[in-house]
């Protein structure tokens, strides 16, 4: 059996450090903010009871799965009914912008508004899947494991979202030169 | 549009042409193109104007995107600190469960 202190040390080593990333991450799955912060909860209690089965590589894909089960769960005591698309991504894993995003609109630039309308425009699918890797900073793999599809599936959607929305600039008429405008 | 033909601004072995750039870019962004590719993309972006202004627009959006994704300060602050009595929290849970 492993010290507790020892635990702890390798918890603040590896997972701590990864906390930001799993909210943005559960934020993005859950389509609220709240919601995420039960799932993370969960994924931290879950990363230390099962830190003496991690081998120390790749933290962030280990918490991940951990979170993804977690969110899994999650779903499954509150709609056992539920049923998934036949990508993977659940239904009703909404990215819409929380209303505590709402207000920060107003401030943003209008690159920033075409954007943000760009995004909101773009299919379930690969909407979230911009969010995972645009927002909330995954890698393709990372996000890979997260949605249940294969990498190339997240490359081929995200590269297809991000030509849309460079496309729905376009059509808005909002370039980008020396900066924003 | 400048055409992929047209570019010409201190050609080099780097060169590649504006569609070739094009089918580059995305991974470039994300960071999947070996050492050589990625040198390459990064020349042609700095010797075509409009390859670079559209390297620059697929930046910009990026970071746009990245900073409507803040989060909550408050639930940041809340998980460190379970994080941070973590030992405590996962007996407690496993009390209530």
């Amino acid at each position: 059996m492993v010290p507790r202190s020892q635990r702890e040390e390798t918890f603040a080593r590896y997972v701590v450090p990864e906390i930001e990333v799993l909210l943005r991450v559960a934020r993005s799955i859950t389509g609220s903010s709240a919601d995420a912060e039960d799932v993370v909860q969960d994924t931290l209690i879950r990363a230390y009871r099962g830190i003496d089965r991690f081998d120390g590589a790749h933290p962030r894909a280990w918490l991940l799965t951990i979170l993804r089960n977690a969110e899994r769960n999650r779903v499954r005591r509150r709609r056992p009914t539920l049923l998934a698309d036949p990508d993977g991504v659940e239904i009703s894993l909404t990215s819409v912008p929380s209303d505590d995003d709402t207000a920060d609109q107003a401030t943003r630039s209008a690159f920033d508004a075409a954007v943000r309308a760009a995004f909101a425009a773009l299919p379930e699918a690969s909407r979230l899947t911009v969010e995972l890797v645009d927002v909330d900073g995954l890698t393709c793999i990372e996000a890979a494991g997260v949605l249940g599809v294969a990498p190339g599936t997240v490359m081929s959607r995200l590269h297809r979202a991000r030509a849309r929305m460079r496309a729905s600039l376009r059509h808005a008429g909002i370039e980008y030169s020396e900066g924003p405008s | 549009m400048r055409r992929w033909w047209s570019r010409r601004r201190g050609a080099s072995d780097d060169d590649i042409s504006c569609r070739e750039f094009g089918r580059l870019l995305q991974r470039y962004l994300d960071d999947m193109l070996d050492v050589d590719a990625a040198r390459r993309v990064e020349h042609h972006m700095h010797m075509c104007d409009d390859c670079g202004v559209e390297a620059e627009t697929y930046q910009a959006l990026r970071r746009a995107l990245r900073d409507s994704g803040a989060v909550s300060q408050e639930s940041l602050s809340r998980l460190r600190d379970v994080a941070s009595r973590i030992a405590e929290a996962a007996d407690a849970d496993h009390d209530h469960t």
